[in-house]
Protein backbone atom coordinates (compact mmCIF):
# COMPACT_ATOMS: atom_id res chain seq x y z
CA UNK A 1 0.00 0.00 0.00
CA UNK A 2 1.11 3.37 -0.91
CA UNK A 3 0.82 5.87 2.24
CA UNK A 4 1.51 9.52 2.54
CA UNK A 5 0.95 11.32 5.47
CA UNK A 6 -0.95 14.63 5.94
CA UNK A 7 1.00 17.81 6.23
CA UNK A 8 -0.38 21.65 6.87
CA UNK A 9 -1.11 23.53 3.56
CA UNK A 10 -2.71 26.61 2.64
CA UNK A 11 -4.96 28.36 5.00
CA UNK A 12 -8.02 27.33 3.97
CA UNK A 13 -12.23 28.21 4.25
CA UNK A 14 -13.92 26.31 6.87
CA UNK A 15 -17.33 26.00 6.68
CA UNK A 16 -19.61 27.29 9.12
CA UNK A 17 -19.47 23.65 11.91
CA UNK A 18 -23.92 23.85 11.97
CA UNK A 19 -23.83 23.42 8.06
CA UNK A 20 -21.41 20.87 8.17
CA UNK A 21 -22.31 17.12 6.52
CA UNK A 22 -22.12 14.68 9.58
CA UNK A 23 -19.64 12.91 7.24
CA UNK A 24 -17.38 15.12 7.23
CA UNK A 25 -17.40 15.38 10.77
CA UNK A 26 -16.66 11.44 10.63
CA UNK A 27 -13.23 9.80 11.20
CA UNK A 28 -9.84 11.74 9.78
CA UNK A 29 -7.96 8.32 9.54
CA UNK A 30 -8.76 8.56 6.04
CA UNK A 31 -6.95 11.64 6.00
CA UNK A 32 -3.95 10.50 7.77
CA UNK A 33 -3.44 7.63 5.00
CA UNK A 34 -4.20 7.24 0.99
CA UNK A 35 -4.59 3.48 1.07
CA UNK A 36 -4.28 2.18 -2.89
CA UNK A 37 -3.69 -1.53 -3.77
CA UNK A 38 -0.18 -2.15 -4.72
CA UNK A 39 -1.05 -3.48 -8.08
CA UNK A 40 -3.13 -0.54 -8.93
CA UNK A 41 -0.49 1.94 -8.14
CA UNK A 42 2.33 -0.24 -10.38
CA UNK A 43 -0.64 -0.43 -13.72
CA UNK A 44 -1.26 3.59 -12.88
CA UNK A 45 2.54 3.96 -12.88
CA UNK A 46 3.31 2.98 -15.86
CA UNK A 47 0.24 4.17 -17.29
CA UNK A 48 1.34 7.96 -16.12
CA UNK A 49 4.58 7.22 -17.63
CA UNK A 50 3.08 6.00 -20.84
CA UNK A 51 1.06 9.27 -20.69
CA UNK A 52 3.47 11.84 -20.33
CA UNK A 53 4.78 11.11 -16.85
CA UNK A 54 6.31 14.39 -15.21
CA UNK A 55 5.15 16.70 -17.92
CA UNK A 56 1.36 16.30 -17.86
CA UNK A 57 -0.46 19.08 -17.09
CA UNK A 58 -4.01 18.55 -16.57
CA UNK A 59 -5.49 14.71 -17.00
CA UNK A 60 -9.17 13.69 -16.90
CA UNK A 61 -10.01 10.50 -15.70
CA UNK A 62 -13.28 9.46 -17.20
CA UNK A 63 -15.18 6.47 -18.33
CA UNK A 64 -18.63 5.97 -19.86
CA UNK A 65 -20.65 4.39 -17.14
CA UNK A 66 -20.39 4.69 -13.34
CA UNK A 67 -19.02 2.31 -11.35
CA UNK A 68 -15.89 1.61 -13.38
CA UNK A 69 -13.31 2.52 -10.61
CA UNK A 70 -12.57 5.68 -12.12
CA UNK A 71 -12.36 7.97 -8.64
CA UNK A 72 -10.06 5.14 -7.35
CA UNK A 73 -7.72 5.21 -10.34
CA UNK A 74 -7.71 9.06 -10.68
CA UNK A 75 -6.68 8.90 -6.61
CA UNK A 76 -4.06 6.59 -7.71
CA UNK A 77 -2.48 8.50 -10.75
CA UNK A 78 -2.17 11.76 -8.54
CA UNK A 79 -0.54 9.89 -6.05
CA UNK A 80 1.78 8.59 -8.81
CA UNK A 81 2.23 12.02 -9.77
CA UNK A 82 3.32 13.20 -6.23
CA UNK A 83 5.17 10.24 -4.95
CA UNK A 84 7.32 9.87 -8.80
CA UNK A 85 7.83 13.44 -9.91
CA UNK A 86 7.68 15.26 -6.60
CA UNK A 87 4.84 17.35 -7.96
CA UNK A 88 2.53 19.28 -6.31
CA UNK A 89 -1.07 17.79 -7.44
CA UNK A 90 -4.60 18.82 -7.31
CA UNK A 91 -6.98 15.94 -7.25
CA UNK A 92 -10.65 17.90 -8.70
CA UNK A 93 -13.66 16.56 -8.12
CA UNK A 94 -15.64 17.62 -11.04
CA UNK A 95 -18.30 14.63 -10.66
CA UNK A 96 -20.79 17.35 -9.68
CA UNK A 97 -24.05 15.13 -9.10
CA UNK A 98 -22.34 12.76 -7.22
CA UNK A 99 -18.99 13.83 -5.79
CA UNK A 100 -17.01 10.99 -3.57
CA UNK A 101 -13.39 12.48 -3.39
CA UNK A 102 -14.18 14.67 -0.26
CA UNK A 103 -16.95 12.20 1.28
CA UNK A 104 -14.42 9.61 0.98
CA UNK A 105 -11.56 11.10 2.27
CA UNK A 106 -13.67 13.46 5.14
CA UNK A 107 -12.74 16.37 3.54
CA UNK A 108 -14.94 19.68 3.58
CA UNK A 109 -17.44 19.16 0.79
CA UNK A 110 -17.62 23.03 0.08
CA UNK A 111 -16.35 25.38 -0.56
CA UNK A 112 -14.90 23.71 -4.47
CA UNK A 113 -15.26 23.58 -7.48
CA UNK A 114 -18.57 25.22 -7.70
CA UNK A 115 -18.06 27.94 -5.80
CA UNK A 116 -14.31 28.72 -7.44
CA UNK A 117 -16.47 28.76 -10.97
CA UNK A 118 -18.59 31.21 -9.18
CA UNK A 119 -16.04 33.12 -7.83
CA UNK A 120 -17.35 32.98 -4.37
CA UNK A 121 -13.94 31.09 -2.88
CA UNK A 122 -10.55 31.93 -3.95
CA UNK A 123 -8.05 28.92 -5.45
CA UNK A 124 -6.24 28.41 -2.11
CA UNK A 125 -9.51 28.55 0.21
CA UNK A 126 -10.85 24.95 -2.31
CA UNK A 127 -7.31 23.50 -2.03
CA UNK A 128 -7.60 20.97 0.69
CA UNK A 129 -4.92 18.92 1.54
CA UNK A 130 -4.99 15.25 1.51
CA UNK A 131 -1.40 14.33 2.62
CA UNK A 132 1.96 15.96 1.62
CA UNK A 133 1.82 17.97 -1.90
CA UNK A 134 -1.46 16.00 -2.93
CA UNK A 135 -4.34 18.59 -2.54
CA UNK A 136 -8.40 17.58 -3.07
CA UNK A 137 -10.48 20.25 -4.28
CA UNK A 138 -14.14 18.61 -3.79
CA UNK A 139 -17.03 19.51 -6.34
CA UNK A 140 -19.17 22.30 -4.25
CA UNK A 141 -22.32 23.13 -3.52
CA UNK A 142 -24.19 23.71 -6.93
CA UNK A 143 -26.32 26.99 -7.55
CA UNK A 144 -27.17 25.89 -10.75
CA UNK A 145 -27.64 22.92 -12.91
CA UNK A 146 -24.57 20.51 -13.02
CA UNK A 147 -24.46 20.90 -17.16
CA UNK A 148 -25.16 24.66 -16.64
CA UNK A 149 -22.17 24.94 -13.62
CA UNK A 150 -19.85 22.74 -15.94
CA UNK A 151 -20.51 24.84 -18.81
CA UNK A 152 -19.03 27.59 -16.72
CA UNK A 153 -16.06 25.48 -15.39
CA UNK A 154 -14.97 24.96 -18.52
CA UNK A 155 -15.65 28.18 -20.44
CA UNK A 156 -13.99 30.39 -17.47
CA UNK A 157 -11.17 28.17 -17.48
CA UNK A 158 -11.33 27.83 -13.63
CA UNK A 159 -9.08 24.64 -14.10
CA UNK A 160 -6.43 27.29 -15.18
CA UNK A 161 -6.90 29.36 -11.84
CA UNK A 162 -5.81 26.31 -10.18
CA UNK A 163 -2.94 25.46 -12.21
CA UNK A 164 -1.28 28.47 -10.73
CA UNK A 165 -0.79 26.97 -7.47
CA UNK A 166 -0.19 23.01 -8.28
CA UNK A 167 2.17 21.59 -10.82
CA UNK A 168 -0.45 19.19 -12.12
CA UNK A 169 -4.46 18.92 -11.86
CA UNK A 170 -6.00 14.81 -12.26
CA UNK A 171 -9.67 15.53 -12.29
CA UNK A 172 -12.04 12.97 -11.32
CA UNK A 173 -14.79 13.51 -13.88
CA UNK A 174 -18.41 12.55 -14.70
CA UNK A 175 -19.11 9.39 -16.74
CA UNK A 176 -19.47 10.46 -20.13
CA UNK A 177 -23.25 9.10 -20.39
CA UNK A 178 -26.20 9.12 -18.12
CA UNK A 179 -27.12 12.29 -19.32
CA UNK A 180 -24.39 13.68 -17.05
CA UNK A 181 -22.11 16.94 -17.94
CA UNK A 182 -19.40 14.25 -19.09
CA UNK A 183 -19.55 15.05 -22.61
CA UNK A 184 -18.53 18.97 -21.26
CA UNK A 185 -16.02 18.46 -19.09
CA UNK A 186 -13.99 16.50 -21.69
CA UNK A 187 -13.37 19.45 -23.26
CA UNK A 188 -11.45 21.04 -20.62
CA UNK A 189 -8.62 18.00 -21.37
CA UNK A 190 -6.16 17.97 -23.59
CA UNK A 191 -5.29 13.94 -21.95
CA UNK A 192 -7.66 12.09 -20.92
CA UNK A 193 -7.67 8.68 -19.55
CA UNK A 194 -10.78 6.55 -19.98
CA UNK A 195 -11.28 4.10 -17.58
CA UNK A 196 -13.49 0.32 -18.22
CA UNK A 197 -14.25 -2.02 -15.74
CA UNK A 198 -13.33 -5.18 -17.83
CA UNK A 199 -16.36 -7.82 -18.62
CA UNK A 200 -18.98 -5.19 -18.06
CA UNK A 201 -19.32 -2.16 -19.82
CA UNK A 202 -20.55 -3.20 -23.53
CA UNK A 203 -18.57 -2.15 -26.23
CA UNK A 204 -21.63 -0.33 -28.05
CA UNK A 205 -21.99 2.31 -25.29
CA UNK A 206 -17.98 3.11 -24.94
CA UNK A 207 -18.28 3.68 -28.97
CA UNK A 208 -21.22 5.62 -28.13
CA UNK A 209 -19.17 7.66 -25.37
CA UNK A 210 -16.11 8.08 -26.85
CA UNK A 211 -17.58 8.78 -30.48
CA UNK A 212 -18.14 12.34 -29.42
CA UNK A 213 -14.78 13.34 -27.70
CA UNK A 214 -12.88 16.09 -29.78
CA UNK A 215 -9.26 14.46 -28.23
CA UNK A 216 -9.19 10.55 -28.51
CA UNK A 217 -8.61 9.26 -24.83
CA UNK A 218 -6.05 7.02 -23.62
CA UNK A 219 -7.84 3.53 -22.22
CA UNK A 220 -6.69 1.94 -18.54
CA UNK A 221 -8.58 -1.43 -18.24
CA UNK A 222 -9.85 -2.19 -14.59
CA UNK A 223 -11.11 -4.71 -12.73
CA UNK A 224 -9.73 -7.51 -15.20
CA UNK A 225 -10.02 -10.69 -13.94
CA UNK A 226 -9.40 -14.08 -16.11
CA UNK A 227 -11.32 -17.03 -15.32
CA UNK A 228 -9.19 -19.91 -16.36
CA UNK A 229 -7.73 -22.32 -13.38
CA UNK A 230 -4.29 -21.91 -12.78
CA UNK A 231 -3.35 -24.96 -14.53
CA UNK A 232 -4.59 -23.64 -17.98
CA UNK A 233 -2.93 -20.05 -17.06
CA UNK A 234 0.31 -22.35 -17.13
CA UNK A 235 0.15 -24.44 -19.79
CA UNK A 236 -1.33 -21.24 -22.01
CA UNK A 237 1.42 -19.37 -20.42
CA UNK A 238 -1.15 -16.32 -19.50
CA UNK B 1 -9.71 -20.39 -28.71
CA UNK B 2 -8.47 -18.99 -25.30
CA UNK B 3 -12.01 -16.84 -25.09
CA UNK B 4 -13.66 -19.68 -25.68
CA UNK B 5 -12.16 -21.22 -22.99
CA UNK B 6 -12.55 -18.33 -20.73
CA UNK B 7 -16.10 -18.45 -21.53
CA UNK B 8 -16.69 -22.00 -20.59
CA UNK B 9 -14.47 -21.26 -17.14
CA UNK B 10 -16.65 -18.09 -16.13
CA UNK B 11 -19.94 -19.32 -16.93
CA UNK B 12 -19.07 -23.16 -16.15
CA UNK B 13 -21.86 -23.83 -13.76
CA UNK B 14 -24.29 -22.57 -15.78
CA UNK B 15 -22.89 -24.53 -18.41
CA UNK B 16 -22.22 -27.58 -16.25
CA UNK B 17 -25.82 -27.84 -14.80
CA UNK B 18 -27.45 -28.84 -18.30
CA UNK B 19 -25.01 -31.50 -18.27
CA UNK B 20 -25.27 -32.53 -14.71
CA UNK B 21 -29.20 -33.27 -15.89
CA UNK B 22 -28.61 -34.77 -18.84
CA UNK B 23 -26.77 -37.53 -17.27
CA UNK B 24 -29.01 -37.94 -14.52
CA UNK B 25 -31.49 -38.12 -17.46
CA UNK B 26 -29.54 -41.46 -18.66
CA UNK B 27 -29.03 -42.71 -15.54
CA UNK B 28 -33.01 -42.36 -15.03
CA UNK B 29 -33.73 -43.59 -18.62
CA UNK B 30 -31.92 -46.63 -17.86
CA UNK B 31 -33.43 -47.57 -14.43
CA UNK B 32 -36.86 -47.23 -15.47
CA UNK B 33 -36.33 -49.53 -19.01
CA UNK B 34 -38.51 -52.78 -17.95
CA UNK B 35 -36.35 -55.98 -18.75
CA UNK B 36 -35.88 -56.79 -22.21
CA UNK B 37 -35.90 -60.64 -23.51
CA UNK B 38 -33.55 -61.16 -26.53
CA UNK B 39 -34.34 -64.48 -28.70
CA UNK B 40 -32.30 -65.68 -31.09
CA UNK B 41 -32.80 -67.49 -34.64
CA UNK B 42 -29.51 -68.61 -36.92
CA UNK B 43 -30.01 -69.56 -40.54
CA UNK B 44 -27.84 -71.09 -43.23
CA UNK B 45 -27.54 -69.57 -46.21
CA UNK B 46 -24.95 -70.86 -49.08
CA UNK B 47 -24.82 -70.01 -52.46
CA UNK B 48 -27.83 -72.44 -54.78
CA UNK B 49 -26.01 -74.65 -56.81
CA UNK B 50 -29.27 -76.20 -58.36
CA UNK B 51 -31.60 -72.98 -58.85
CA UNK B 52 -28.80 -70.15 -59.52
CA UNK B 53 -30.21 -66.47 -58.71
CA UNK B 54 -29.36 -64.40 -61.66
CA UNK B 55 -28.95 -61.18 -58.71
CA UNK B 56 -25.87 -63.41 -56.66
CA UNK B 57 -23.08 -60.95 -55.99
CA UNK B 58 -20.13 -62.64 -56.06
CA UNK B 59 -18.02 -60.16 -53.91
CA UNK B 60 -20.55 -60.96 -50.55
CA UNK B 61 -20.54 -63.72 -48.93
CA UNK B 62 -23.82 -65.55 -48.46
CA UNK B 63 -24.75 -64.43 -44.82
CA UNK B 64 -23.54 -60.87 -45.90
CA UNK B 65 -26.42 -60.75 -48.80
CA UNK B 66 -28.88 -62.32 -47.31
CA UNK B 67 -28.57 -60.26 -44.26
CA UNK B 68 -29.20 -57.06 -46.51
CA UNK B 69 -32.30 -58.43 -48.33
CA UNK B 70 -33.92 -59.57 -45.05
CA UNK B 71 -32.57 -56.11 -43.07
CA UNK B 72 -34.37 -54.21 -46.15
CA UNK B 73 -37.38 -56.16 -45.66
CA UNK B 74 -37.59 -55.49 -42.29
CA UNK B 75 -37.87 -51.79 -43.11
CA UNK B 76 -41.11 -52.64 -45.35
CA UNK B 77 -44.67 -52.34 -43.38
CA UNK B 78 -45.92 -55.19 -46.32
CA UNK B 79 -43.18 -57.63 -44.54
CA UNK B 80 -43.35 -56.75 -41.12
CA UNK B 81 -47.46 -56.59 -41.20
CA UNK B 82 -47.09 -60.38 -42.52
CA UNK B 83 -44.94 -60.94 -39.60
CA UNK B 84 -47.33 -59.21 -37.10
CA UNK B 85 -50.25 -61.88 -38.31
CA UNK B 86 -47.79 -64.56 -38.38
CA UNK B 87 -46.44 -64.20 -34.90
CA UNK B 88 -50.10 -62.91 -33.20
CA UNK B 89 -48.22 -59.42 -32.84
CA UNK B 90 -50.86 -57.76 -34.09
CA UNK B 91 -53.34 -58.91 -32.33
CA UNK B 92 -51.59 -58.47 -29.07
CA UNK B 93 -51.49 -54.98 -30.16
CA UNK B 94 -55.20 -54.65 -30.94
CA UNK B 95 -55.81 -56.37 -27.63
CA UNK B 96 -53.06 -53.76 -25.60
CA UNK B 97 -51.80 -56.85 -24.62
CA UNK B 98 -48.07 -56.03 -25.89
CA UNK B 99 -48.24 -53.29 -23.71
CA UNK B 100 -45.43 -54.74 -21.93
CA UNK B 101 -42.83 -54.25 -24.45
CA UNK B 102 -43.15 -50.48 -24.02
CA UNK B 103 -41.32 -48.10 -22.41
CA UNK B 104 -41.96 -46.84 -19.08
CA UNK B 105 -42.37 -43.53 -20.77
CA UNK B 106 -44.32 -44.54 -23.31
CA UNK B 107 -46.51 -46.90 -20.69
CA UNK B 108 -46.81 -43.40 -18.46
CA UNK B 109 -47.58 -41.33 -21.27
CA UNK B 110 -50.23 -43.72 -22.53
CA UNK B 111 -51.71 -44.06 -19.24
CA UNK B 112 -51.92 -40.23 -18.89
CA UNK B 113 -53.47 -39.66 -22.61
CA UNK B 114 -56.42 -42.11 -21.30
CA UNK B 115 -56.65 -40.92 -17.97
CA UNK B 116 -57.29 -37.23 -19.77
CA UNK B 117 -59.76 -39.09 -22.46
CA UNK B 118 -57.35 -38.00 -25.11
CA UNK B 119 -56.48 -41.62 -26.36
CA UNK B 120 -58.45 -44.36 -27.63
CA UNK B 121 -58.61 -48.04 -26.03
CA UNK B 122 -56.09 -49.88 -28.26
CA UNK B 123 -59.52 -51.75 -28.73
CA UNK B 124 -60.09 -49.31 -31.19
CA UNK B 125 -57.10 -48.95 -33.23
CA UNK B 126 -57.96 -49.57 -36.69
CA UNK B 127 -55.96 -52.09 -38.88
CA UNK B 128 -53.97 -49.32 -40.45
CA UNK B 129 -52.36 -48.66 -37.09
CA UNK B 130 -51.88 -51.50 -35.70
CA UNK B 131 -49.73 -52.41 -39.09
CA UNK B 132 -48.23 -49.09 -38.02
CA UNK B 133 -47.21 -50.08 -34.65
CA UNK B 134 -46.44 -53.86 -35.78
CA UNK B 135 -44.13 -52.15 -38.57
CA UNK B 136 -42.18 -49.61 -35.86
CA UNK B 137 -41.89 -52.45 -33.46
CA UNK B 138 -40.20 -55.00 -35.50
CA UNK B 139 -38.43 -52.94 -37.71
CA UNK B 140 -36.67 -51.02 -34.68
CA UNK B 141 -36.35 -54.02 -32.04
CA UNK B 142 -35.09 -56.58 -34.65
CA UNK B 143 -31.10 -57.38 -35.82
CA UNK B 144 -29.74 -59.16 -38.30
CA UNK B 145 -26.08 -60.09 -38.15
CA UNK B 146 -23.87 -62.43 -40.45
CA UNK B 147 -22.31 -64.00 -37.80
CA UNK B 148 -19.99 -66.25 -39.67
CA UNK B 149 -20.10 -66.32 -44.19
CA UNK B 150 -23.22 -68.63 -44.14
CA UNK B 151 -24.85 -68.07 -40.95
CA UNK B 152 -27.52 -65.17 -40.07
CA UNK B 153 -28.17 -64.44 -36.58
CA UNK B 154 -31.33 -63.03 -36.47
CA UNK B 155 -32.12 -61.51 -32.66
CA UNK B 156 -35.32 -59.44 -31.52
CA UNK B 157 -35.96 -57.86 -28.54
CA UNK B 158 -39.47 -57.61 -26.52
CA UNK B 159 -41.12 -57.62 -23.28
CA UNK B 160 -41.74 -60.87 -23.01
CA UNK B 161 -40.05 -63.76 -23.59
CA UNK B 162 -42.79 -65.86 -25.85
CA UNK B 163 -43.23 -62.82 -27.51
CA UNK B 164 -39.59 -62.31 -28.76
CA UNK B 165 -39.21 -66.10 -29.49
CA UNK B 166 -42.64 -66.40 -31.74
CA UNK B 167 -41.38 -62.87 -33.01
CA UNK B 168 -38.48 -63.76 -34.02
CA UNK B 169 -39.49 -67.43 -35.67
CA UNK B 170 -42.18 -65.25 -37.30
CA UNK B 171 -39.41 -63.19 -38.93
CA UNK B 172 -37.42 -66.35 -40.02
CA UNK B 173 -40.35 -67.85 -41.36
CA UNK B 174 -41.75 -64.92 -43.54
CA UNK B 175 -38.20 -64.51 -44.74
CA UNK B 176 -38.04 -68.28 -45.97
CA UNK B 177 -41.29 -68.02 -47.39
CA UNK B 178 -40.92 -64.77 -49.13
CA UNK B 179 -37.67 -65.44 -50.85
CA UNK B 180 -38.68 -69.29 -51.96
CA UNK B 181 -42.14 -67.48 -53.29
CA UNK B 182 -39.80 -64.68 -55.45
CA UNK B 183 -38.09 -67.79 -56.79
CA UNK B 184 -41.18 -69.86 -57.70
CA UNK B 185 -42.80 -66.90 -59.29
CA UNK B 186 -39.34 -66.43 -61.10
CA UNK B 187 -39.13 -70.19 -62.03
CA UNK B 188 -42.87 -70.21 -63.25
CA UNK B 189 -42.22 -67.67 -65.35
CA UNK B 190 -39.17 -69.01 -66.86
CA UNK B 191 -41.04 -72.26 -67.63
CA UNK B 192 -44.21 -70.27 -69.21
CA UNK B 193 -42.38 -68.50 -71.41
CA UNK B 194 -39.97 -71.23 -72.76
CA UNK B 195 -43.02 -73.34 -73.55
CA UNK B 196 -44.69 -70.49 -75.43
CA UNK B 197 -40.98 -70.46 -76.87
CA UNK B 198 -41.48 -74.27 -77.39
CA UNK B 199 -44.75 -73.81 -79.18
CA UNK B 200 -42.97 -71.30 -81.73
CA UNK B 201 -40.05 -73.38 -81.97
CA UNK B 202 -42.13 -76.72 -83.32
CA UNK B 203 -44.28 -74.22 -85.64
CA UNK B 204 -41.24 -72.75 -87.24
CA UNK B 205 -39.89 -76.25 -87.62
CA UNK B 206 -42.79 -77.65 -89.26
CA UNK B 207 -43.06 -75.09 -91.76
CA UNK B 208 -39.50 -75.72 -92.53
CA UNK B 209 -39.74 -79.41 -92.97
CA UNK B 210 -43.12 -78.89 -94.90
CA UNK B 211 -40.86 -76.16 -97.64
CA UNK B 212 -37.98 -79.13 -97.94
CA UNK B 213 -40.86 -81.70 -99.06
CA UNK B 214 -42.34 -79.82 -101.07
CA UNK B 215 -39.41 -79.01 -102.93
CA UNK B 216 -38.25 -82.46 -103.47
CA UNK B 217 -41.78 -83.32 -104.79
CA UNK B 218 -41.32 -80.23 -107.37
CA UNK B 219 -38.23 -81.57 -108.00
CA UNK B 220 -37.87 -85.06 -107.91
CA UNK B 221 -34.19 -85.06 -109.56
CA UNK B 222 -32.82 -83.39 -106.33
CA UNK B 223 -34.75 -86.92 -104.45
CA UNK B 224 -31.68 -89.04 -105.60
CA UNK B 225 -28.74 -90.28 -103.59
CA UNK B 226 -25.98 -89.31 -106.01
CA UNK B 227 -28.18 -86.12 -107.12
CA UNK B 228 -25.95 -82.65 -106.98
CA UNK B 229 -28.31 -80.33 -104.57
CA UNK B 230 -29.14 -77.30 -106.39
CA UNK B 231 -28.51 -73.89 -104.37
CA UNK B 232 -32.50 -73.48 -103.32
CA UNK B 233 -32.53 -76.70 -101.52
CA UNK B 234 -29.06 -76.42 -99.88
CA UNK B 235 -31.04 -72.99 -98.53
CA UNK B 236 -34.05 -74.81 -97.46
CA UNK B 237 -31.88 -77.73 -95.94
CA UNK B 238 -30.16 -75.35 -94.09
CA UNK B 239 -33.35 -73.77 -92.38
CA UNK B 240 -34.58 -76.88 -91.64
CA UNK B 241 -31.29 -77.95 -89.11
CA UNK B 242 -31.73 -73.80 -87.92
CA UNK B 243 -35.30 -74.66 -86.79
CA UNK B 244 -34.24 -78.23 -85.38
CA UNK B 245 -31.14 -76.40 -83.81
CA UNK B 246 -33.54 -73.77 -82.23
CA UNK B 247 -36.09 -76.20 -80.79
CA UNK B 248 -33.41 -77.89 -79.33
CA UNK B 249 -32.03 -74.96 -77.16
CA UNK B 250 -35.19 -74.10 -76.22
CA UNK B 251 -36.11 -77.96 -75.36
CA UNK B 252 -32.99 -77.66 -72.59
CA UNK B 253 -34.17 -74.69 -71.36
CA UNK B 254 -37.36 -75.31 -71.24
CA UNK B 255 -35.92 -78.67 -69.24
CA UNK B 256 -33.72 -76.70 -66.68
CA UNK B 257 -36.83 -74.04 -65.96
CA UNK B 258 -39.16 -77.34 -65.21
CA UNK B 259 -36.65 -78.99 -62.91
CA UNK B 260 -35.65 -75.60 -60.99
CA UNK B 261 -39.48 -75.26 -60.28
CA UNK B 262 -39.71 -79.04 -59.32
CA UNK B 263 -36.36 -78.34 -56.95
CA UNK B 264 -37.89 -75.18 -55.38
CA UNK B 265 -40.44 -77.74 -53.89
CA UNK B 266 -38.06 -79.68 -51.89
CA UNK B 267 -36.78 -78.43 -48.37
CA UNK B 268 -33.25 -76.66 -48.34
CA UNK B 269 -32.73 -76.19 -52.68
CA UNK B 270 -33.11 -72.01 -52.21
CA UNK B 271 -30.11 -72.27 -50.07
CA UNK B 272 -32.27 -70.66 -46.96
CA UNK B 273 -32.80 -73.37 -43.98
CA UNK B 274 -33.06 -72.02 -39.89
CA UNK B 275 -30.37 -73.75 -37.65
CA UNK B 276 -31.55 -73.13 -34.46
CA UNK B 277 -35.07 -72.19 -34.13
CA UNK B 278 -36.18 -69.11 -31.82
CA UNK B 279 -36.51 -70.33 -28.32
CA UNK B 280 -38.10 -68.11 -25.35
CA UNK B 281 -35.11 -66.50 -22.75
CA UNK B 282 -35.45 -68.00 -19.70
CA UNK B 283 -33.90 -64.56 -17.84
CA UNK B 284 -33.87 -61.06 -18.85
CA UNK B 285 -31.13 -59.67 -21.54
CA UNK B 286 -28.33 -57.71 -20.23
CA UNK B 287 -29.15 -53.82 -19.79
CA UNK B 288 -25.26 -53.03 -21.21
CA UNK B 289 -26.85 -52.18 -24.22
CA UNK B 290 -29.08 -49.93 -23.25
CA UNK B 291 -27.08 -48.02 -20.90
CA UNK B 292 -24.31 -47.81 -23.93
CA UNK B 293 -27.01 -46.02 -25.74
CA UNK B 294 -28.11 -43.96 -23.11
CA UNK B 295 -24.29 -42.90 -22.19
CA UNK B 296 -23.39 -42.19 -26.14
CA UNK B 297 -26.52 -40.23 -26.08
CA UNK B 298 -26.26 -38.31 -22.81
CA UNK B 299 -22.33 -37.81 -24.15
CA UNK B 300 -23.59 -36.37 -27.63
CA UNK B 301 -25.93 -34.32 -25.49
CA UNK B 302 -23.85 -32.93 -23.04
CA UNK B 303 -21.18 -32.03 -25.58
CA UNK B 304 -23.88 -30.06 -27.61
CA UNK B 305 -25.40 -28.11 -24.73
CA UNK B 306 -21.57 -27.06 -23.71
CA UNK B 307 -20.53 -26.32 -27.19
CA UNK B 308 -23.40 -24.42 -28.44
CA UNK B 309 -23.65 -22.30 -24.81
CA UNK B 310 -19.99 -21.60 -25.29
CA UNK B 311 -20.43 -19.82 -28.12
CA UNK B 312 -23.72 -18.09 -27.58
CA UNK B 313 -22.34 -16.82 -24.56
CA UNK B 314 -19.20 -16.02 -26.29
CA UNK B 315 -21.25 -14.23 -29.06
CA UNK B 316 -23.49 -12.64 -26.83
CA UNK B 317 -20.56 -11.23 -24.29
CA UNK B 318 -20.03 -7.67 -25.83
CA UNK B 319 -17.49 -6.48 -23.36
CA UNK B 320 -13.88 -5.69 -23.67
CA UNK B 321 -12.02 -8.15 -21.24
CA UNK B 322 -8.32 -7.77 -22.19
CA UNK B 323 -6.31 -5.23 -23.43
CA UNK B 324 -5.56 -6.12 -26.92
CA UNK B 325 -9.27 -6.15 -27.55
CA UNK B 326 -9.05 -2.21 -26.70
CA UNK B 327 -6.82 -1.41 -29.71
CA UNK B 328 -8.71 -4.65 -31.82
CA UNK B 329 -12.06 -3.31 -30.88
CA UNK B 330 -12.31 0.00 -29.80
CA UNK B 331 -8.96 1.29 -32.02
CA UNK B 332 -8.12 3.06 -28.84
CA UNK B 333 -4.57 2.70 -27.06
CA UNK B 334 -4.40 1.23 -24.00
CA UNK B 335 -1.99 2.14 -21.23
CA UNK B 336 -2.64 -0.89 -18.59
CA UNK B 337 -4.91 -3.24 -17.05
CA UNK B 338 -5.34 -3.24 -13.22
CA UNK B 339 -6.29 -6.49 -11.99
CA UNK B 340 -9.04 -7.62 -10.01
CA UNK B 341 -8.26 -6.69 -6.69
CA UNK B 342 -9.61 -9.38 -3.71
Amino acid sequence: MAAVSRDSLPARHEPKPEIRPESARRSKKAVDEVRIPKQMMEVCRSASLLLGGPNIRRLGITSTLREEGRSSIALAMAVVQREDYGRVVALVDMDLENPTVARGHGLELWPGLAELARHEATSQEVLQPLSDGLLVVSAGALAASAARTMTDIVKDNTLGELEHHVDVIIADMPPLLGGGPGSAAALAFRDLLLVIRAGVTPVARIKEATEDLQVVPHVLLNDTRTSLPRWLRRLTGR
Amino acid sequence: MLRLLETFFRHRLLLLGPVALVIAGSIGWVVIQPPAYDSSVRMWVERQTLVPDPNSNPYLSPAQEQAAVLTELLSTKYFDSKVGKRSRLADSIRTGAAGSQDGMMTRVTQALARALGRAGSPAELSSSQVDDQVAAIISSRTIVIPTGPEVITLTFRAGSSDLAARVAQAIADQYLEETLANQRVQADAAVAFYTSQMKQSQADLSVADKAVDDYLLANPGQRGANAIPDARLVQLRRDDDAAHQRLQTVQDKLDQARLNRVALDQVGVNGLRVLDRAEAPTSPSSIRKVALEATGVGLVLATLIVVVGVLVLTWMDSTIRRPQEVEDILDLRPVGSVPRVG
